[in-house]
C-alpha cells in the first residue's frame, strides 16, 4: 500500500470498497463513516433494520446522492465522484426496491436502452443485442411480454424485468436491493441459479434482503447496518451470533 | 413505427403533393396549406421534446421567431445592410456577390441573400438552442417550462423594443426568397419547399426515434434517474434533443417567413403561437411521428373556417380540445383512432424493436 492508499484505508487487492462513508439528509445522518471491502468472489448480504441505510448506500454506489464524505472503490477507481451514468458503464448495475422500470416503453425496450449504452459496435449488432434481450426475459419467464408496454406488468413481473434489464448493462458488480420480494418461489429459485451462474462467470453481488434465511443461505459475507452505522461484519454464522445483531436486528 | 403509422403518412405526403395540381389558381388555399406544413415542422419537432423526452419547452414559437429575425435582419435589415456595404467598400467584391443579395431584389438593394440568411438562421437557432438548454435541462420538473416561458417573453421583448433595429410591431419588411416574373412571391415553389422541409423533417425524426437514441430520450421521459442509472448520459440527450427540436423550428420559421410572410412582427413569438403548437401536438397524439401532422391539418383547417366569427375563437376550442383530450384519451386522436383499430385486430401491434 501507498501512504495515500493507507490514510483512506483503501487498497486495489479489493473489487470494491467504500471507506468512512457518510450522508447526511439534513439532521438525518443515514449514513455514519461506513466502510467495508469487497474481494473478488464474494457475494455480500446486507442486512439492517428499517430505515438503517441500506438503500442509501445502493444509491450512493451508483451515484444517485453522492457521499457528503468518503471515498468508494471500484476495481482500483474511485467512483464517488462520477455520475450515475458513468458508474453505470464502468460496470455496477442495480435493482430497485420498489420496481421502477420504464413504464411506457415495451419490455423490450426497457431492456434495450441500456444494451445500448453499453454495446460495443464491433462486437455487437442491433440483432445480437435483442437475442441477448430476449435470452434474459425468456430466463425469467417473462418473454411473452416482451411487446407489452411494462406498465402492464404485475408487481412481481416488474422486479424481474428490472433484475434482467440489469443484466443488460454486462455489470461486474450487481446491487440488488430486495430482489426477491413478491416473487413466486419457483421464480425466486430461477434468480438464485441466475446469480449463481453469474457468480461462476465472475460476476460479484451485493445484495440487501430482509428475507434472513435466504440471505443467511446466499451470502459468503454479510453486513449489518443499524441506524446507518456498520454493526457487524463477518460470515453468516458469526454474524448470527454477533451480539449486537441480536439485539439490533434479530432479536427484535 | 407501425404500418399503420406509416400508410397514414404516406397518404398524408400524397396529398400533400396533390394540393397545388388543384389548387394551383387558388392563392388562398396554397397559403392555408403552406401554414399547415409549417406547423406540422413546428409541432413535430416539439413533440421530440414533450413527445419522446419528456420537456415541457415553452420556447419553441420563440425559436421560430429567432429563425426568421436572424434571416429577416440579415437580407433585409440593419444588420446585413452593415455587412453588406462593408464588403462592397473594403472592395471583396466576389464575396459580396456571392453573400448579398445586390440586384437580387430592388427594395433590398444592402442585404443578405435570403438562402445564406436561412442557413444562418438555422445556425443561430441552434446555438442559441444549445446555449438555453445547458442552462435549462440541468433542471427538473416545472423549471424548464418557467425558463423557457421567460426566455421566449424576452426575446419577443427585445424584437418590440429595439424598433430601430426590427421596426418593432410596425413589421419588418422582408425580401421573398422565390418570385415570379412579375416580382410576386411564387407560392407554388414555396409550397413544394415547405413540403421538401417537412418530409425530411419527419424522416429525420423517424430515424432519430427508432434508433437507440430514440430509446435513451423516452428512459429519460419515463424516469430520469433510472435511465441515468441505466447509462444514459441525460443531460447530454436531453441537451441534445432540445438542440435539434430549435434548429427545425429556426430553419421552418425562416424559410417559411421568406416564402409566405411579407412583414415579420414579434407577436409571431406570442406564447399564443406557442398555445397552437402545443394544441396541435397534444389532439394529434403525443409521442407519435403521425399525431402532430394530424393535430396540425385538423387544427389549421378549424382555424380557417373559425377566422370570421373573432380572431381569438380558435384558441377558445383549441384550448377545451387540450383539456378534453389530456382528461379522456391522452393518446390523443391518432392514439384514439389506432387503439380502435388494435381492439377489432383490423391493424397488428408491430413494435418497432423486431428481429426479422
Ligand atoms: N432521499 C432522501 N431524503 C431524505 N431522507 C432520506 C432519503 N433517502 C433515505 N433517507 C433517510 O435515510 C435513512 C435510511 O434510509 P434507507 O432507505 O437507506 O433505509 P433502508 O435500510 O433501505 O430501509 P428499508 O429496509 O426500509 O428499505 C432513513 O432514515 C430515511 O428516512
Ligand atoms: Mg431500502
Amino acid at each position: 500500500m501507498t501512504d495515500t492508499e493507507e490514510i483512506l484505508g483503501v487498497s486495489n487487492r479489493h473489487v470494491f470498497e467504500v471507506a468512512n462513508g457518510s450522508i447526511a439528509f439534513g439532521g438525518n445522518q443515514a449514513l455514519e463513516a461506513v466502510s467495508f471491502a469487497m474481494t473478488k468472489g464474494q457475494l455480500l448480504g446486507l442486512i439492517g433494520p428499517n430505515g438503517s441505510g441500506k438503500t442509501t448506500l445502493l444509491n450512493a454506489t451508483s451515484g444517485i446522492y453522492p457521499l457528503n464524505t468518503g471515498v468508494i472503490n471500484f476495481e482500483g477507481r474511485s467512483i464517488e465522484k462520477s455520475s450515475p451514468h458513468e458508474i453505470a458503464r464502468a460496470g455496477i448495475a442495480r435493482t430497485f426496491q420498489i420496481a421502477r422500470i420504464f413504464p411506457r416503453m415495451t419490455a423490450l425496450e426497457n431492456m434495450l436502452a441500456p444494451g445500448f449504452t453499453v454495446r460495443d459496435p464491433d462486437t455487437e449488432d442491433r440483432t445480437t443485442l435483442i437475442h441477448r434481450a430476449k435470452e434474459h426475459l425468456e430466463f425469467l419467464d417473462i418473454d411473452g411480454f416482451a411487446h407489452e408496454q411494462a406498465a402492464d406488468l404485475s408487481g412481481g413481473q416488474r422486479m424481474l424485468l428490472q433484475f434482467a434489464r440489469a443484466l443488460m448493462l454486462k455489470p461486474r458488480l450487481m446491487l440488488l436491493d430486495e430482489p426477491f420480494g413478491g416473487i413466486h418461489p419457483l421464480l425466486v429459485e430461477r434468480i438464485l441459479q441466475r446469480i449463481s451462474d453469474l457468480r461462476s462467470r465472475g460476476i460479484d453481488f451485493i445484495v440487501v434482503s430482509h428475507d434472513l434465511p435466504t440471505i443467511m443461505g446466499l451470502a459468503t459475507r454479510i453486513i449489518v447496518l443499524a441506524n446507518g452505522r456498520l454493526i457487524a461484519d463477518g460470515t453468516p454464522s458469526e454474524v448470527r451470533e454477533d451480539p449486537g445483531v441480536i439485539e439490533a436486528y434479530l432479536g427484535v | 413505427m407501425t404500418l399503420f403509422e406509416k400508410t397514414t403518412l404516406a397518404l398524408a405526403l400524397v396529398g400533400g403533393l396533390a394540393i397545388p395540381l388543384f389548387l394551383h389558381n387558388e392563392p388562398y388555399f396554397i397559403r392555408v396549406a403552406a401554414s399547415v406544413l409549417y406547423f406540422i415542422i413546428l409541432s413535430s419537432s416539439w413533440n421530440l421534446l414533450l413527445g419522446y423526452a419528456g420537456q415541457l419547452s415553452f420556447a419553441h414559437a420563440a425559436f421560430a421567431g429567432i429563425g426568421a429575425y436572424t434571416s429577416g435582419l440579415l437580407s433585409a435589415g440593419f444588420l446585413g445592410e452593415n455587412i453588406c456595404t462593408g464588403l462592397i467598400e473594403n472592395s471583396l467584391g466576389f464575396v459580396s456577390d456571392v453573400l448579398c443579395g445586390e440586384g437580387y431584389s430592388r427594395d433590398f438593394r444592402y442585404g443578405i441573400h435570403p438562402l445564406i440568411g436561412v442557413f444562418a438562421a438555422c445556425l443561430v437557432a441552434t446555438g442559441i438552442g444549445w446555449c438555453l438548454g445547458r442552462m435549462c435541462l440541468r433542471t427538473r420538473g416545472p423549471y424548464l417550462a418557467l425558463m423557457t416561458l421567460g426566455f421566449s417573453e424576452t426575446v419577443r421583448l427585445i424584437l418590440q423594443i429595439e424598433h430601430d433595429y426590427t421596426r418593432g410591431s410596425l413589421g419588418l419588411r422582408i425580401p421573398y426568397l422565390w418570385t415570379t416574373d412579375d416580382g410576386l412571391p411564387n407560392h407554388a415553389i414555396g409550397y413544394f419547399i415547405m413540403l421538401a422541409l417537412t418530409v425530411l423533417t419527419i424522416f429525420i425524426l423517424y430515424r432519430l426515434v427508432n434508433s437507440e437514441k430514440g430509446l435513451y430520450l423516452k428512459a429519460i421521459r419515463e424516469d430520469e434517474d433510472i435511465a441515468a442509472v441505466m447509462g444514459v448520459d441525460v443531460i447530454k440527450w436531453k441537451v441534445r434533443a432540445f438542440v435539434i427540436s430549435s434548429a427545425f423550428a429556426g430553419l421552418a420559421g425562416a424559410l417559411y417567413a421568406h416564402l409566405f410572410v411579407q412583414v415579420l412582427a414579434p407577436q409571431m413569438l406570442l406564447i399564443l403561437e406557442m398555445g397552437l403548437i402545443l394544441a396541435m401536438t397534444i389532439v394529434g397524439g403525443l409521442g407519435t411521428l403521425t399525431g402532430p401532422v394530424i393535430g396540425a391539418i385538423l387544427l389549421v383547417v378549424l382555424w380557417e373556417f373559425m377566422r370570421d366569427i373573432s380572431p381569438y375563437a380558435h384558441m377558445l376550442l383549441f384550448a377545451t380540445l387540450v383539456i378534453v383530450v389530456m382528461k379522456f384519451f391522452r393518446g390523443g386522436l391518432f392514439g384514439l383512432v389506432s387503439t380502435w383499430l388494435k381492439e377489432r385486430n383490423l391493424i397488428a401491434k408491430a413494435p418497432p424493436f423486431t428481429v426479422d
